[in-house]
């Protein structure tokens, strides 16, 4: 339960063209952890290696073009992590629930509350397959 | 070797948290008088002001007339009966420990934002969230003055006679200094955008440069801040003139952005977490305040960490604002080696990577100020190594500089961006004084001076910043190999943090100039191994407050095993 991954991202207002002179936008990732830390720096760097970005790319600083891409990033970071859910939060929606928040408990489920659920693809087709397992039996 | 244990510190609890910090609202009245009693630091007690208890309604300030817990003349009185130094800390910034920031609750209204977008919260000591307010609100300075009016009043009528401090409180961030002032909400926009109407007014160069540069934006916004800054601080000097003593900066561990999160989750809070920043305000020259930390954060290794480094001579030298650590005779103190003096230029410290050796090679024996430099007859540091940036340096500094150089102290300047004027009296002044130089290239120009025991070597960080990384590191190991710094040679686990202090031989130990404390901490969950190889300089003996730590001699030195969470201190005695 507590290898679910918390993302919490901000939009930058800089509205840029790419190099393939399409216009682009800028999510730039600020806390990506579990209850027990960060997700480690490597793995999010062997994940993060194969996305396409106009900024630098540290795994302290990750930065995507478009919303789908950040979601995308972080199914295969659930693989890589054997996680089963992540949450997406924005600064605009986690600054709503920490206005509602008065202590540390209550922060802990502001992703859980507040953000955007993405479930592991594997963990979705490991349950298909358990059910199934069930039912044909 | 002896094994020996230092006295235990007296267990942190909600009233006296930490660093002489004295909160008088967290406990009945009735028991002011018991605490009180039985503190016995010699140091001050800091007493902070919390407006938000004092001014529950607006033009309404209640400093005891009708609730005991707000009663400031009797917790004095009581202070002055049991013979306890008191300092009043009246926060300028908001104050990350105090509820709404220390603010009245009628004045929270307006959030603070940190530079992500996230409103700016701290977390206590209980776990609670403490979100701050902004000081950007033209309703809260005009409330602060008269608040500030009214204590200042209170205070001359009651014939208080103690010191009052202004306090900037803040947090390390990337190793830099970010105040709880800085605020970028919209709060914070709107005062910046009437700001720049009235400069159109007054000064619209600034906005025709704004207009065509969009990068100045940074810098104009930096100085609406200051304005708004001083605002709050000449408040306070003009109100309470008799007792005001200056400005204090507190760095909280625990209360940057980044700790919200992981303070949040107790799985990923560890004590551990927190000596590194520990150190590292230090460093930099701030005050650190571990008040937001719960006292179970401190029960160990943090703890002994807090005892070897927060000492009353770091108290005392940030209250009379020295620049060094006058040597008690009662102690140790750190042990430093470098002081740079950067102001606003701490840029160059990475771009030469300076910072990057120090940390590598003289872990916390450095100290960066970003004050200006004095020199004055009192000035106890001569023997330690100085660097001056050239970049913003002026004509006063400079010669205080060079009476620095003149009793007999070494002194690295950085020439980029000094100005030319600079430059010809460095020039002037060496030829009249028939002064012995030397010029060589070395990565970067260098000019070598030197007089008695002073040196001076100035270089060019703009020329050594071009270098590759391994070129520059190795032109700092060259310069400080010049100058024969003796130190033991360490061997050091990744992770693991260690310290130096030092202090003057007694009467026993006539056979040592110095005796050197070198304290080793394990933050981290891994077992991590030191090795100190023997030195001719050095006589290993005794060893203190080992906390799971296997202590081994070797033919070349000593073996320190430190399992997770564990910590030594070892005492050496010094000799040339």
């Amino acid at each position: 339960m507590n290898k679910e991954i918390n993302l919490l991202y901000k939009f930058n207002n800089m509205t840029t063209k790419s190099k393939t002179g399409e216009i682009s936008s800028d999510y730039q990732v600020l806390q990506l952890f579990t209850a027990f830390g960060p997700v480690p720096a490597k793995v999010v760097a062997s994940v993060y290696r194969d996305f396409e970005s106009s900024t630098k790319r540290t795994t302290k600083n990750l930065h995507f073009n478009t919303l789908e891409s950040l979601g995308h990033f972080i199914t295969e970071l659930l693989k890589k992590y054997d996680s089963p859910e992540a949450f997406l939060l924005s600064t605009d929606d986690f600054n709503i629930g920490l206005d509602s928040c008065n202590d540390s408990e209550q922060f802990q489920d502001i992703f859980r509350r507040y953000g955007t659920s993405v479930e592991n693809p594997e963990n979705i087709i490991k349950k298909k397959s358990l059910f199934r397992n069930i039912f044909n039996k | 070797v002896q094994q020996l244990t230092t006295p235990e510190l007296k267990d942190y609890d909600s009233v006296f948290p930490g660093e002489n910090w004295f909160f008088y609202w967290k406990t009945s009245p009735s028991l002011w008088e018991s605490k009180l009693q039985n503190y016995n630091d010699l140091s001050p007690i800091f007493i902070p002001v919390y407006w938000g208890l004092h001014s529950e309604n607006p033009d309404q300030f209640d400093f005891g007339t009708n609730r005991p817990e707000a009663d400031l003349k009797r917790l004095f009185n009581l202070a002055n009966q049991y013979g306890k130094d008191v300092i009043l800390v009246l926060p300028l910034s908001p104050c990350p420990f105090l509820t709404n920031g220390g603010i009245p609750s009628y004045l929270s209204r307006s959030l603070m934002m940190n530079k992500d977008g996230m409103i700016a919260t701290v977390v206590d000591s209980e776990k609670r969230l403490n979100k701050l307010f902004s000081f950007y609100d033209p309703r809260v300075f005009q409330s602060f003055r008269k608040f500030t009016w009214a204590l200042g009043q209170f205070l001359t009528q009651n014939g208080f006679n103690k010191e009052v401090f202004g306090a900037d409180f803040g947090y390390l961030s990337n190793n830099r200094y970010q105040s709880y002032f800085d605020d970028y909400s919209t709060t914070f926009m709107k005062g910046y955008h009437r700001y720049l109407a009235q400069l159109e007014q007054t000064d619209p160069e600034k906005v025709e440069r704004l207009i065509a540069d969009k990068a100045y934006d940074e810098e104009l916004k930096k100085d609406y801040a200051n304005i708004v800054k001083n605002l709050y601080l000449d408040s306070a000097v003009e109100t309470i003139p008799a007792n005001w003593s200056g400005i204090l900066k507190f760095s909280c561990l625990g209360g940057s952005p980044e700790d919200l999160f992981s303070r949040s989750f107790e799985r990923w809070e560890t004590e551990g977490q927190f000596i590194k920043p520990l150190l590292n305000i230090l460093v930099n020259d701030l005050i650190p305040s571990s008040v937001l930390l719960s006292k179970s954060n401190k029960s160990s290794i943090l703890k002994k960490a807090l005892k070897d480094t927060v000492s009353q001579s770091l108290l005392k030298s940030h209250l009379n604002n020295e620049l060094y650590e006058e040597d008690l005779h009662t102690g140790y103190h750190p042990q430093v080696f470098f002081k740079v003096y950067c102001k606003d230029n701490q840029d160059l410290l990475d771009k030469t990577t300076l910072k990057y050796f120090f940390d590598r090679d003289y872990q916390w024996m450095y100290r960066i100020f970003h004050r200006s430099f004095i020199y004055t007859q009192e000035y106890e540091d001569v023997e330690k190594i100085h660097f001056f940036f050239g970049k913003g340096l002026n004509v006063s500094e400079f010669n205080q500089i060079l009476k620095l150089f003149l009793n007999g102290s070494k002194i690295f300047i950085d020439s980029d961006m000094m100005h030319a004027d600079l430059t010809k009296k460095l020039n002037i002044f060496l030829t009249e004084n028939s002064i012995e130089t030397e010029r060589i290239n070395f990565l970067t120009p260098l000019l070598k001076a030197s007089l008695g025991d002073g040196l001076i070597i100035v270089y060019d960080s703009e020329k050594l910043g071009a270098q590759p990384l391994m070129k520059r590191i190795n032109f700092w190991e060259t310069m400080v190999k010049f100058l024969k710094l003796k130190t033991c040679k360490l061997e050091i686990d990744d992770g693991l943090l260690y310290v130096w202090k030092n202090r003057g031989s007694n009467t026993y130990e006539l056979s040592y100039e110095e005796i050197r404390r070198l304290s080793f901490y394990n933050p981290t969950s891994y077992k991590r191994r030191a090795t100190i190889q023997s030195s001719s300089n050095y006589a290993f003996l005794k060893t203190l407050d080992e906390t799971n730590v296997e202590i081994k001699s070797n033919p070349i030195g000593i073996d320190i095993d430190l399992m997770p969470g564990g910590s030594v201190s070892i005492d050496c005695g010094y000799f040339e």
